[in-house]
């Protein structure tokens, strides 16, 4: 990579005020130094304590739902034994809100299912999702289950407004499934 | 019967399960790489205990943040309670005693 698209990508994050990201292999380790770093610096940003915490839980939930359920995608590493899933995301500042975004391969049937899910809980009210929720905790996690259950619907729960969500076909047999929460 | 002395990580909370007194305290945070991994062993310990008719139960839960893995743990778990109680959504901190 040249430095003039090193630095293209670089300053496309510092246009807002508060941005964190990563994009690559996504692990716990990844997601446990980012989710104190995300918090140290949302404390330094807001006194919102309701609101650190609900952007931390959309970040924990979205950030293992890439861990857990993203493929590899278009370049799969077979050297490595287990699977690692490639993603994105990013904590942004826009206006007063604060939006996390996530986004990872996923099979292409898996990509339309995602989708749905997701516009399902977007139909729901504040006290559908929360009955939603609490038989979602007494239910052990279906075997298989590609595309988070409880997960999505706990991000629904601590949004503000809808969830959004897109699907970008690719040529290898995946789908780049992006998914979008604002607090 | 087992006692737990578990310390807390960042990510984990402490629990402390003393069965003489008959009280279970966690905690602190709690998203866990291995959920299952992590609370199993401290359920297996408190069913083990509860087996035996006389057992009474403080249950003592303080956690700071809960991801949603914890709270399906603690769902499926069957004896907390606490899931079917309002104040164990999303709140700062929960207290039950049975």
């Amino acid at each position: 990579m040249d430095f003039e698209k090193f630095n293209k990508f670089g300053s496309l994050l510092l246009k807002d005020e508060f941005v964190l990201s990563y994009s690559g292999y996504a692990s716990e380790d990844v997601l446990h130094s980012m989710g104190e770093t995300l918090r140290q610096r949302l404390a330094d940003h807001t006194e919102d304590k309701g609101k650190i915490k609900h952007v931390f839980s959309v970040f924990v939930e979205l950030m293992q739902n890439l861990i857990r359920y993203g493929a590899e995608g278009p370049h799969p590493t077979p050297k490595t034994e287990s699977r690692q899933a490639f993603g994105l995301i990013m904590v942004i500042q826009n206006g007063p809100s604060i939006e996390v975004m996530s986004g990872n391969y996923v099979l292409k049937d898996e990509a339309n299912d995602l989708v749905n899910r997701v516009n399902k809980l977007n139909d729901k009210s504040a006290d559908q999702l929360r009955a939603l929720y609490r038989e979602k905790l007494r239910q052990p996690p279906h075997e298989g289950s590609k595309g988070a259950s409880i997960g999505l619907v706990e991000v629904a729960r601590r949004a503000s407004a809808p969830l959004s969500c897109t699907v970008e076909d690719t040529n290898q047999g995946y789908s780049f499934f992006m998914i979008k929460a604002r607090i | 019967m087992t006692n737990l002395n578990i310390v807390a990580t960042s990510r984990t909370p402490k629990i402390t399960f003393k069965t003489k007194a008959g009280t279970l305290l966690i905690e602190g945070e709690s998203y866990p790489e291995d959920v299952t991994g992590f609370y199993d062993p401290v359920f297996a310990a408190v069913n083990d205990y509860l087996k035996s008719p006389d057992a009474k139960l403080d249950v003592d839960i303080k956690l700071i943040y809960f991801n949603s893995s914890s709270a399906r743990a603690y769902g499926t778990s069957g004896y907390v309670g606490c899931c079917r109680r309002r104040r164990c959504q999303g709140i700062d901190q929960m207290v039950l005693r049975w």
